[in-house]
């Protein structure tokens, strides 16, 4: 029992930690929190069940179709709502965030329908045995997806000069700008990056957890819960949290009750605010100029 | 020729520049020097737009770059480093100084964001630039793997000019360069200075050291209460009895 709850959590956890992924890579480069992250989350899902199941496209094109189109929508969010809004105007940012996801999410309404979609999973046999377990196949693409997209950013944020910009503008927006670096731009590669990373998360989850327009704000929450316990800011962090976060919720739904899954796991992102409020992972924000 | 002309700006009631007009030639230093609250360092942020002047106009070369904005100006080749250090202290110091590069070294953003051979490429030479500027500043390659922010002090300064240098500027603006920095140090950047000039770099030198000043400078502008009210050789500006009387008092001026 406890290895299938571990594998449910496993699961869970690391589509948690895809959207925290985005949370936490806006954050770092804009300063902002965007409240409109889960409808890229929902947008991935909704268009992948659309791509399939209207138009009958293959599920390999229909996910990669989703998850890019997400981006391009993270991008005009942040074009249209975010470019011009003065860096330390958080207030506007924040209202900006929460209307672009109102509309996203009234456009999927009016697009998509109002119908709850069970898209295709990815790959034939329903599930698979590992040892005593079963774990079913989508679970595995989710954490092969997870590691993939892990790693990609890892190595981007390290390797690239794009990612070497987005650190530099992280650390020190200030001096990241005399480096003729223009944040805009970091802060809208950074939009594009979570808008992918959120769609595949939806798509992915999509075929095990059906989809639907109203899901966003459900999983942004759990995501941004996911992104501070790990520690808002680090890519590494927000897997770490998101891991918890899943693993926490996955065993208070197999001992206690699936009624006190929602108050636990709530309560842990509490509990970590109270002890260290960086996050897990987190190191604390530096001082403002 | 980098220059402001009757450059303004007014922060509320308080006038931090009134019609101040510099130049600052290439392949010179040339400093700017003033009691605290003289406007040194907001015609600072106006050359390098962190703040727009609310008259007057700035140019380069002839070209205007009153009002653009930090990351613009830096491409119009001026480059500046702070008073206090801005340092990108979770990077090493390699990484810090090559994000300078980042300019010079163009990858389309398909490409970055595919991580395609090309966007390597371009970091792995931007880091390599780095290194060759970090022998010119002279930070010894032990320091270059290290994170930036654990450097000591005159280090970290170092640092800060040589991330400025790979932005490739013709002028460069030095917000007290040798504040914090010991004898022996200010000495070294003294000489380091002298030999970025000579090489047709353009230097603007805020600085309390006066004794740096008078030394490795050809041009002085003196600033107080927003206005320059004195310039020209360092020995000119030494004997204008309006600077005594800026820096002392007028029971000095005699």
């Amino acid at each position: 029992m406890l290895g299938q709850i571990v594998v449910s959590g496993i699961t869970i956890g690391a589509i948690y930690a895809l959207i925290a992924i985005g949370f936490t890579i806006v954050f770092a480069t804009n300063r902002v929190v965007n409240f409109a992250h889960g409808e890229f989350v929902m947008a991935g899902g909704m268009l992948y069940a659309y791509f399939t199941g209207v138009h009958h496209v293959p599920i390999a094109p229909a996910f990669l179709l989703a998850a890019v189109l997400s981006g391009v929508i993270a991008w005009v969010v942040y074009q249209v709502g975010l470019s011009d809004v003065d860096r330390d105007n958080h207030i506007a940012q924040v209202m900006i965030t929460l209307g672009a996801g109102i509309a996203l999410k009234g456009a999927a309404q009016v697009w998509l329908g109002k119908d709850t979609l069970f898209p295709p999973a990815f790959s034939g046999p329903a599930s698979v045995a590992i040892g005593p377990l079963t774990v079913s196949s989508q679970a595995l693409w989710i954490a092969g997806g997870l590691l993939v997209f892990l790693l990609a950013l890892q190595v981007l944020l390290k390797y690239t000069k794009l990612g070497a910009s987005m650190r530099a503008v992280s650390l020190n927006h200030y001096a990241a700008t005399l480096m003729g670096i223009s944040p805009g731009r970091a802060a809208a590669m950074a939009f594009v990056m979570a808008g992918v990373i959120g769609g595949a998360a939806g798509g992915l989850l999509a075929p095990l957890a059906s989809t639907h327009y109203d899901n966003g704000i459900f999983l942004a929450i759990k995501g941004f819960a996911a992104a501070i316990v790990g520690g808002i800011g680090s890519p590494l962090g927000a897997v770490v949290g998101g891991l918890v976060l899943g693993l926490t919720e996955s065993l208070a739904a197999g001992y206690v009750s699936s009624v006190y899954k929602d108050v636990v796991s709530l309560a842990l992102l509490l509990f970590v605010l109270i002890l260290r409020p960086q996050g897990l992972l987190g190191r604390a924000l530096p001082q403002k100029l | 020729m980098l220059a402001t002309r009757d450059v303004s700006k007014a922060f509320g009631g308080l006038k931090a520049l009134s019609t101040v007009s510099v130049q600052i030639a290439p392949g010179a230093i040339t400093a700017i020097i003033g009691p605290n609250g003289a406007g040194k360092t907001t015609l600072m942020n106006a050359i390098s737009g962190f703040v727009a002047p609310d008259v007057g106009d700035i140019t380069v070369n002839g070209a205007s770059i009153a009002g653009r904005r930090p990351h613009e100006v830096c491409r119009k080749g001026v480059a500046r480093t702070f008073q206090n250090l801005q340092m990108f202290s979770e990077m090493t110091v390699l990484e810090a100084v090559a994000t300078g590069r980042h300019l010079h070294r163009r990858v389309p953003i398909y490409a970055e964001l595919l991580m395609l051979p090309a966007a390597w490429r371009a970091e792995r030479a931007a880091l390599a630039d780095a290194r060759e500027l970090l022998a010119l500043i002279e930070v010894g390659e032990s320091y270059w793997e290290r994170r930036a922010g654990d450097l000591p002090y005159g280090y970290q300064r170092r640092v800060e000019i040589a991330r400025a240098l790979a932005t490739e500027p013709a002028y460069l603006l030095l917000d007290e360069p040798a504040a914090g920095l010991n004898d022996e140090e200010t000495a070294a950047l003294g000489r380091t200075l002298g030999q970025l000039a000579a090489r047709g770099l353009g230097i603007a030198l805020i600085e309390h050291d006066i004794e740096l000043v008078m030394s490795v400078s050809q041009q002085v502008f003196v600033m107080d209460t927003g206005a320059v009210i004195s310039s020209g050789t360092p020995d000119e500006v030494r004997a204008d009895p309006a600077v005594v009387r800026a820096y002392l008092g007028d029971a000095h001026a005699a």
